[in-house]
């Protein structure tokens, strides 16, 4: 079964006693507490965007100047870690929360601060994306429908409802390797940031771009180190870092409210179309060769999929939507594990999802049992 | 002059629901504080889901919506909302 109740949920995470790996890794890794578990730091806003500029910072410095000098495979390899490891957590954490006027508690800090990571990463600026995500993506009658962004970007390249499932997988990962797919993203990125109507914008964008350019010209006679240490993480990998997210978040064109009218007075519209993401499986008992996988695939599987995929506050990308005026988001995965034993009257219970592939899995179970009829109809057209 | 001053507590009506509350906080924030039960979704005066209908009293509005949004809006007296 791929979706979990907390009864089942809270004994996957529980299982993990069994194993080697320290509970507090483990509430990490998987974005799963344990009842009653605390947070071990006081960490705040602060901490985590100086450290995620800190991160990315020292990425492209480091990234440079190891092309510059022995181009080691190894410095390369954890350069772009760092790179794709902090811009997502950029992306889908600061500038996330920023949009939501959830970072510093003040408004017009906030957007410089969205605005400054957008265009470091040279992605959708904070406007834009504020338009996007609050007024369309948070909005009951367009939540997770053909008028999402979020929708239109991906049923552009396959994802759509009533495709059947193989279609669906192959559109997913011919996307991923797309040169299509790549170009398109870029091409949008570019628009983002280049563009007549915000004229300072595109005018530091296209300062910061001339200086890396110009950087690696300088030190290296060609584009290959610009190539190498910005353009490769932060264009390819970044894109499918966030392809592979998009495609497990919600459950797309599938609400359990009948109407349009049920929609603007049900409070809880999303809560059965989103769920907590959880990197991780249940321990398994007896066999060695099975234990043995099992700590291949948190390791393989489960952990880069936590470092490069579900950043942040994502496996807990539910209790956002249910409480989006949390300023400790820092700590979702305690707040929601307590949120779970504490629902408010009449909210529905959370629904859990261990691994990634199970909620794309069931993000295409939904779309593949679409009709065209009924993608068409009122409630999922956004009209 | 060296103790920071408290600020006086005004008087939300929501719904027939009466919470006292602090000026400095939005109404949004203030409710949910409380424990009232407000439909709201975005928080940044976008998305538009926590407009209320304002009965009585003086609200002071923050951003560039045209509409009474919870989340953007501080009460300057004691007030009455109704939410549908």
């Amino acid at each position: 079964m791929l979706k979990s109740n907390q009864v089942n949920s809270n004994e996957i995470r529980q299982s993990y006693s069994a194993s080697l790996l320290p509970s507090r890794f483990v509430t990490w890794m998987t974005g799963k507490a344990l009842p009653e578990q605390k947070p071990l730091l006081n960490l705040n806003w602060v901490h985590y965007t100086l450290a995620m500029l800190t991160i990315f910072l020292l990425s492209v410095i480091l990234g440079f100047y190891n092309q510059f000098n022995q181009a080691n495979l190894y410095v390369t390899l954890a350069c772009w870690a760092g790179l794709v490891f902090s811009s997502r957590r950029m992306a889908a954490v600061i500038l996330h929360q920023s949009v939501h006027a959830r970072l510093s508690t003040h408004q017009w800090f906030d957007r410089l601060i969205g605005d400054l990571v957008t265009v470091l990463m040279f992605t959708q600026d904070f406007k834009t994306y504020q338009h996007d995500h609050c007024q369309i993506h948070h909005a009951p009658k367009t939540f997770a429908t053909r008028l999402d962004p979020i929708v239109n970007f991906f049923t552009t390249f396959g994802i759509k409802p009533g495709a059947r499932k193989h279609q669906l997988y192959w559109a997913f990962f011919s996307t991923l390797l797309s040169p299509l797919f790549h170009l398109t993203f870029l091409i949008s990125r570019l628009a983002y940031n280049v563009n007549a109507s915000r004229p300072l914008r595109s005018v530091l964008s296209i300062l910061y771009i001339s200086i890396l350019v110009n950087i690696s010209f300088q030190f290296s006679g060609g584009l290959f180190a610009f190539f190498m240490a910005f353009f490769l993480p932060l264009v390819l990998f970044y894109q499918i870092s966030a392809f592979i997210e998009i495609c497990s978040e919600h459950a797309w064109f599938d609400t359990h409210v009948k109407n349009q009218n049920e929609l603007e007075i049900n409070i809880y519209f999303y809560a059965d179309i989103s769920w907590g993401r959880f990197c991780g499986s249940r321990y398994p008992k007896g066999q060695p060769v099975r234990i043995l996988n099992w700590y291949l695939s948190q390791f393989f599987i489960h952990l880069p999929v936590r470092l490069f995929i579900l950043v942040g506050d994502l496996p807990q990308h539910d209790y956002h939507h249910r409480h989006p005026l949390c300023f400790d988001w820092v700590n979702a995965r305690f707040n929601r594990q307590a949120a779970t034993q504490n629902l408010l009257a009449n909210e529905p219970e959370y629904i859990d999802i261990w691994g990634l592939h199970n909620a794309i899995e069931h993000v295409f179970n939904v779309l593949a049992s679409k009709s065209e009829e009924e993608i068409e109809s009122p409630l999922y057209s956004g009209h | 002059m060296f103790f920071k001053r408290k600020s006086k507590s005004l008087a939300i009506d929501f719904n027939g629901e009466i919470y006292n509350v602090s000026p400095q906080k939005t109404i949004l924030e203030s409710l949910l504080k409380k424990g009232a039960s407000i439909k709201y979704n975005c928080g940044s005066g976008t998305c538009g889901q926590c407009t209320f209908h304002l009965i009585e009293g003086a609200i002071n509005k923050k951003g560039t919506s045209s509409k009474s949004l919870a989340c953007s809006t501080y009460p300057l007296t004691d007030i009455k909302l109704i939410q549908y």
